[in-house]
């Protein structure tokens, strides 16, 4: 049976009415997170896991796909009317489209956005299912040194792409990989760091991680900031629509964001940071004319273009989740998560072991995308009225759905201690411009790397020398020499040049 | 060269140094880790140190970071604006609803426990009408606490107050 012939099977199976109830509820759930200020599409996930307790996993990874999209489509909505960012892929979408909003456009930055975002999520999800398998299938070769170097790869691509700063990346990438030594070792039972502690011989919880650093590490940041913020939402002016030159405007920034996008999510580049920065910065390059003086006041092209880049970026992420079992995002982790807590193992083997599931997994990323398009364009007004409500109360209830989202998965009140703690460690991270996403990345990979890395050396029977076999295992850790070693040689040349001139 | 060194830039030194300490803590139980005597190929202290020795250079490497004057930028904040002190009130009314809430739930309940910590986040954020807010905690407790346990099955410690009072009667017999 041809690929083709099972995507048909994967929409017959999304399609069966039990299925796609969940795949509505998802979408439902995702852009009413995703438009809740302070939530993104990450603890979103995060916070709705206890219901894999219940929900049977094809129902279950149907509705997280569904939320993953919708939060999307949500959070576009909030950087646009409120000029504060639900999630980080949407940055960029508040610098131009927070202007339009201002200058009276807001419905047709609504509308660039969410048609952007159905026009790149489709694109990208048609090419996650012809680029998964066949990545899955060549994985299926990969030895263990050669995911061993993938999540190397991905914990430095991760750490030094992200935030302002290398070293506080790799700072945080380290203190997720601490987090993830907790417990019992995996193959000899020894207990680390557990300091006597009974309740930890498990480890921490990643989900219990993730809703804290991102739910209560933000609340606590907000609360360090209480005197010195405010918003101010935009009231929207007639519907979400666009005219002929607005449209004429938009759908190329919509391809090119899909172009940059989807790759960027394909290769470990941690987040929807930097395919959505690209894109902003290729289109206000390419303007030309009044267009190009419009950015900076409201550019519709700089609301198109990176808001199609973070929706294919989403999808692009999803290919190497399914194929290799590798989160190269926060989001992206917390799906794995969901695999995990139904002991499904997304890697290689899921094409061949689970095809039902991974298939009817893309085809109601298919259906979703659709149906975000006619939740966000002609019910916008519906969602637009959630960013009134009361800031103390916002905040109370995120808090409240965190706390319940640590707690509810194992009904351990060591699980709530526990997300105090990490919750103030994302406080910190936050006030000392620490990227959080590398410590979630850390926290979850370390202990598949040390497993990976186990393994060669057993086979190996204690020669190091197998980790650098094979041509993928040499590519790789030359491209993270090369990663490494070129920005500050890039530097230093420059400043011997600059100095030469003076 | 410290007192180069701005206010924000003490608090991030002793955030280098905490986790300065972390990594010698890492170190301290890799070493004293007990080793099942069973035959491994690969110890399972290689990767603790490893991991310690990252975190050990990382933090080093921003201590100097911040020494040279490059200091952090808060998350959202311009590099331009001035330092703010952390709003330490807020915040702690907020770990201490938190806190509360931890410590409760399973001697009151969930409803009372989540109303309370809904109180004291609203509280912390400003909200003036006290009678308005505990109304809609409560409501909001009770509203989380049944949709949970009745539509996705989670188990919650239950509001009853009898269940406390009996437990303590049951361990006295």
């Amino acid at each position: 049976m041809g690929n083709f012939d099972y995507l048909l099977n994967g929409f017959e199976a999304a399609f069966a009415s039990g299925n796609l109830i969940y795949g509505f509820i998802g979408v439902f759930l995702g852009t009413l997170v995703g438009v809740l200020p302070g939530i993104g599409p990450a603890l979103a996930i995060g916070l709705l896991l206890p219901i894999t307790l219940t929900v049977q996993p094809t129902q279950a990874l149907i509705m997280f796909a569904a939320i993953y999209y919708g939060a999307m489509y949500g959070g576009s909505t909030t950087s646009i009317l409120l000029n504060t960012p639900g999630e980080s892929g949407s940055v960029i979408t508040a610098v131009e489209g927070n202007k339009m909003a201002r200058a009276g456009k807001a419905g047709a930055a609504l509308a660039t956005a969410a048609i952007g975002s159905f026009v790149a999520g489709t694109l990208a999800t048609l090419l996650l299912a012809l680029a998964a398998p066949q990545l899955a299938e060549f994985a299926i070769q990969v030895q263990p040194a050669g995911f061993l170097a993938l999540i190397i790869t991905a914990f430095f691509t991760v750490g030094t792409l992200l935030g302002s700063s290398r070293i506080r990346g790799v700072l945080a990438l380290s203190v997720g990989l601490v987090v993830g030594l907790i417990g019992a070792d995996l193959q000899t039972g020894s207990i680390r760091l557990t300091f006597g502690n009974n309740n930890a011989i498990d480890g921490i919880e990643t989900v219990t991680v993730i809703v804290a650093l991102f739910a209560l590490g933000e609340i606590l940041y907000l609360a360090s900031r209480f005197k010195h913020s405010e918003w101010q939402v935009i009231p929207v002016g007639g519907k979400a629509m666009m005219n002929k030159k607005e449209w004429k405007r938009s759908w190329k920034p919509w391809l090119r964001g899909t172009a940059i996008g989807f790759p960027l999510g394909v290769i470990p580049a941690g987040g929807s940071e930097v395919p959505t920065f690209l894109s902003y910065a290729t289109e206000k390059k390419l303007a030309k004319g009044e267009n190009k003086e419009e950015f900076g006041n409201g550019a519709i092209e700089g609301v198109a273009g990176p808001e199609a880049a973070n929706n294919a970026n989403a999808a692009g992420a999803l290919v190497p989740l399914l194929a290799l079992g590798l989160p190269t995002s926060a989001t992206a982790a917390v799906v794995l998560v969901a695999f995990q807590s139904y002991n499904i193992q997304p890697g290689p083997l899921l094409f061949v072991t689970n095809p039902d599931l991974v298939w009817a997994l893309i085809a109601s990323l298919f259906i979703g995308n659709t149906l975000l398009l006619v939740l966000n364009l002609p019910f916008i007004k519906f969602w637009i009225k959630l960013l009134y409500i009361p800031r103390p109360y916002l905040y109370a209830g995120i808090t409240t759905f965190a706390l319940l989202g640590a707690y509810a998965l194992n009904s351990s009140i060591f699980d709530l201690q526990m997300a105090l703690v990490v919750g103030f460690i994302g406080y910190l991270f936050r006030r000392f411009g620490v990227p959080i996403t590398p410590m979630v990345i850390g926290a979850i990979l370390g202990p598949l790397a040390e497993l990976y890395y186990k393994r060669t050396i057993q086979i190996s029977q204690g020669d190091h020398s197998v980790l650098f076999d094979g041509l993928l295992t040499k590519s790789l850790y030359t491209f993270l020499l090369l990663l490494i070693i070129l920005p500050p040689l890039y530097r230093f040349i420059k400043r011997g040049k600059q100095s030469s001139t003076k | 060269m410290l007192n180069k060194v701005s206010q924000a830039g003490k608090g991030e030194l002793a955030f280098a140094g905490s986790l300065f300490l972390v990594s010698l803590v890492v170190y301290w139980d890799t070493h004293r880790l007990v080793i099942p005597d069973n035959n491994v190929a690969v110890s399972p202290r290689t990767f603790p140190y490893i991991v310690a020795t990252v975190l050990l250079i990382a933090s080093i490497a921003l201590a100097l970071e911040v020494l040279r004057g490059r200091a952090a930028t808060p998350e959202g904040v311009d590099a331009s604006e001035p330092f703010q002190r952390a709003d330490f009130k807020t915040m702690g009314i907020i770990v201490g609803s938190i806190g509360l809430h931890v410590f409760l739930l399973e001697q009151t309940g969930y409803i009372i426990s989540a109303a309370i910590s809904f109180w004291g986040v609203a509280y912390a954020f400003g909200t003036k009408r006290m009678l308005r807010l505990g109304l809609i905690s409560l409501i909001f407790a009770t509203i989380v606490y049944y949709s949970f346990t009745t539509f996705l099955d989670i188990q919650l410690p239950t509001w009853v107050l009898e269940d406390f009072i009996s437990s303590i009667g049951n361990s006295d017999g």
